[in-house]
């Protein structure tokens, strides 16, 4: 025992070791910052900036969600479609508002439709694993077809379009106008997502139902005969999932003005790259909202300084790839060592 | 006689832990060698050096008067190092032959020799004298049979020294026997047996010599002839203990659980009993006899088929465990490192899963000031050996995982515990201190279930004794009725 009291006193240096091993994405963040600012100083720009957390947030909303389901040693990949749903079925029903509608009751209806699709898809993938023991893979598969089946037979296959223009005040204002930037500082959008990291991140590390969460992916024997109601947990974590995802969906046709029925085609990908990125084990059991944060921030700012360093946009799919991977083994690599 | 295979001076180092320093044993053929030490004395750093998972930082090995080194477990699989891990390592959906020729499958042409892999693993087993197909699906197998085709894969293989980690831990009586007459023909073929166990009585029956590690440095080797087992243990632990079965004797206190006619169809079947406070009431029998099924059910995580359950008197019907755990009963399960611990999290967040509802904040809010109190009072309190509350446990000895659990239920103010094997794999002082803490709790109107398949441990700790027999009670002892013979009598015949 003594040795091991001696092993946890190490120096300064071996600290630091151990934090930048820690928290190598968060370095990989910074390292990308620093590269493309010298590749383009405009890359630093305050815009450039604020533009980036508009990049991120859709992202944001896909990998928050997703977080509580991978924690729970579960996978959704019906996040994309299911936002996509929502975002068309957001502006199907907002196309029937009076044209005069202010904005609070759009936004009101607006987040109403997402919560309801999220909802329905929520439970139809949690009853299927809980209830049926399907396999996540495979019932978030199924979803994933229905709901991108539903966007085009509800869109007729087309954008829904010619929308009020308060349907867009949440994902495409931006308030704080001033002289020099008359479109205004702050986006809309970006409040709102960062009102959700706060809530998505109390809600995992300081609640009861948070522990609940991990102790399921942990080791879901031992939670269940610790008192857990592990179903329930599974359950809501994937209504969590659906709604964070039918909510990104919302803001993301918000940002476009219309419900498009191909919108967020592979954005499963991003959200799970992201959440894995940051530091969730797809095993389950560990992971945390602001390491998905600092996932979706690695890949927006990828994409964000190849835009501005004019990269073609067929190799930055690539690209983003390939930096993927290489996170992940990183990640892999630390894991084994500590093994 | 030339030693099978020797370890010379060996020494390993890992960042900030000396496991193992210089230490050299001879393995003879023919010789059943025990290791013996406590958790962390050094035993698996040597036997994972001998079968090549860890390089020595200083020293080497000797095989056959050869010095050798193992570039990996593979190496030493290849030049006839075997090991048969606590953890059996069988392929569940293949056959019992083809896990025996795992690795090593015989081929005509291109294709699998089905025929031939099939013939052979039936002779091994026959040769073995043990009841069991070579084609039957290994999953079907009961765990004491899953060993035997491990140890029928090591003899295909012709291995030349065979390391068995706590062979005997989930067998039964009756499947002991079975293992030590195969072990008897193992040493007859010249082969070199490692034994390793924290069971005195079998290893004074079968070993020849032991060797006793303690802190990572070897103690003494001695033939086992010439040893007694006080030595041994004062060996291991640096120090005398006498009978480390403690047993005070309570006044039995009111009536806490009592179960009338709880049946679940091909489990067990009409298991009536009253547990009382101030008791340590004990569930002797084969493993299979149904014994850890009642228990899962007392505890809500199966459901009956009928029966009833009554708690203080009262009658209770549990949906889920949450519900047992609501009505104060605790469960310490069987297998610590698959339905106890979290193991790669925290001492705290083990220790206080159970707890955290009654203990939350307003709107569901996680206590954390509650949380570390109660933590480092219990570290405290059980003297759990860990670095600190935020440690995690999977990096712990046996001993003190087992306090964690223990634990949890204090820490939710239980006062049914169920503990199942509840000193398995764990080494005798901590065993020592785990049945001070039992009786400690008796002490407080606490009420204890033990299932045990340890003899000595049932006969050492229990007030009354219930024996069940293909999942029925088939007799109830008390006093100095509890002897070894009259447990064996009611859980066999």
């Amino acid at each position: 025992m003594g040795s091991i009291l001696e092993a946890q006193q190490l120096s300064f240096g071996a600290k630091l070791k151990t934090f930048l091993k820690q928290n190598i994405v968060v370095c990989v963040l910074i390292v990308l910052c620093i590269a493309f600012a010298i590749g383009n100083p405009a890359f630093l720009k305050a815009t450039n900036l604020i533009n980036l957390t508009t990049q991120m947030a859709i992202n944001a909303m896909l990998s928050m969600g997703l977080t509580y389901v991978i924690i729970t040693g579960g996978i959704d990949i019906s996040v994309g479609a299911v936002a996509a749903l929502a975002g068309v079925a957001a502006a199907l029903v907002c196309r029937q508002l009076p044209a005069d509608v202010s904005v609070p009751v759009m936004v009101l209806v607006q987040m109403a439709v997402a919560v309801c699709v999220g909802l329905i898809f929520g439970a139809f993938n949690g009853l299927m694993i809980t209830r049926f023991n399907v396999v996540p893979m495979i019932a978030t598969l199924a979803s994933l077809n229905i709901g991108r089946g539903l966007c085009y037979i509800f869109s007729g296959g087309t954008s829904v379009s010619g929308l009020n223009t308060t349907y867009s005040w949440i994902g495409a204002t931006r308030l704080i106008k001033t002289e020099n930037k008359p479109t205004g500082w702050l986006p809309v959008i970006t409040i709102v997502v960062l009102v959700f990291v706060i809530i998505m991140h109390i809600l995992l590390s300081k609640t009861v139902f948070g522990r609940h969460v991990y102790a399921t992916g942990s080791n879901v024997n031992v939670a269940h005969l610790c008192g857990v109601n592990t179903n329930k947990v599974i359950f809501l974590s994937y209504i969590i999932c659906s709604v964070m995802a039918s909510i990104g969906g919302v803001l993301n046709s918000s940002k476009l003005q219309n419900g498009q029925p191909g919108a967020c085609d592979g954005y499963e990908m991003y959200a799970i790259a992201a959440t894995v990125l940051g530091g969730t084990s797809l095993a389950g059991g560990s992971g945390s909202v602001l390491g998905a944060i600092v996932g979706c921030a690695v890949i927006a700012v990828i994409n964000n300084g190849m835009n501005l360093m004019h990269v073609d946009s067929y190799w930055q799919k690539a690209i983003i790839g390939g930096i993927i991977l290489l996170a992940v083994i990183l990640d892999m690599v630390q894991k084994k060592k500590k093994n | 006689m030339q030693p099978t295979i020797q370890a010379v001076n060996c020494t390993k180092i890992f960042p900030g832990v000396k496991a193992l320093s210089n230490v050299s044993v001879d393995f003879y053929p023919g010789e059943v060698h025990a290791l013996l030490g406590e958790n962390g004395a050094g035993k698996s750093t040597l036997i994972k050096i001998l079968s090549g998972v860890y390089t020595p930082t200083e020293g080497y090995v000797v095989l056959e008067g050869q010095k050798v080194e193992f570039h990996s477990p593979h190496d030493a699989i290849e030049k006839g190092i075997a090991v048969i891990h606590q953890e059996l390592s069988i392929a569940n959906d293949l056959t019992v032959a083809e896990n025996i020729f795992l690795g090593i499958e015989p081929k005509k042409r291109a294709f699998l020799d089905r025929e031939y892999m099939n013939r052979v693993a039936q002779q091994i087993l026959d040769e073995m004298d043990v009841d069991i197909k070579a084609t039957t699906i290994a999953r079907d197998l009961t765990v004491a049979q899953q060993q035997m085709v491990e140890i029928a894969r090591v003899i295909n293989k012709k291995a030349k020294v065979v390391i068995m980690d706590e062979p005997t831990s989930s067998l039964s009586e009756h499947e002991i026997e079975a293992l030590f007459t195969i072990i008897e023909k193992l040493r007859k073929n010249n082969v070199t047996i490692i034994y390793i166990s924290h069971r005195m009585a079998e290893i004074f029956r079968i070993c020849d010599r032991a060797t006793v590690l303690r802190d990572g440095q070897k103690i003494m080797t001695k033939l086992l002839k010439e040893t007694t087992e006080a030595e041994l243990v004062k060996n291991m632990v640096g120090r005398y203990i006498g009978d480390y079965y403690i047993h005070k004797k309570h006044a039995r206190g009111p009536e806490k659980l009592r179960v009338e006619g709880l049946t679940r169809k091909g489990e067990f079947s009409d298991i009536s009993f009253t547990a009382y406070a101030g008791e340590i009431l004990s569930f002797a029998g084969l493993v299979g006899s149904g014994r850890t099924e009642v228990m899962e059910t007392v505890f809500g995580a199966r459901r009956p088929d009928s029966g009833k359950i009554f708690v203080n008197g009262k009658e209770v019907t549990f949906k889920s465990p949450k519900d047992a755990i609501d009505a104060g009963i605790g469960m310490v399960t069987e297998d610590r490192r698959r339905t106890g611990l979290m193991l790669r999290d925290t001492v705290l967040k083990n220790m206080v899963l159970p707890s955290i509802p009654m203990n939350s904040l307003r709107f569901g809010f996680l206590n954390s000031v509650w949380e570390n109190d109660i933590t480092k009072k219990m570290i405290k309190m059980l003297t759990i050996k860990t670095p600190s509350s935020e440690t995690i446990v999977g990096n712990l000895s046996g001993g003190n995982q087992q306090k964690i659990l223990l634990a949890r239920w204090l820490v939710a103010h239980s006062d049914i515990l169920i503990l199942d094997e509840p000193t398995r794999g764990i080494d005798v002082n901590a065993k020592s201190e785990f049945y001070a803490l039992m009786n400690d709790f008796l002490d407080k109107g606490g009420c204890i279930i033990v299932v045990s398949s340890e003899m000595p441990e049932v006969i050492g700790i229990s007030d009354r004794v219930l024996v069940m027999r293909e999942g029925r009670i088939s007799g109830e002892l008390t006093g100095d009725e509890i002897t070894e013979h009259n447990i064996i009598t009611l859980a066999s015949s």
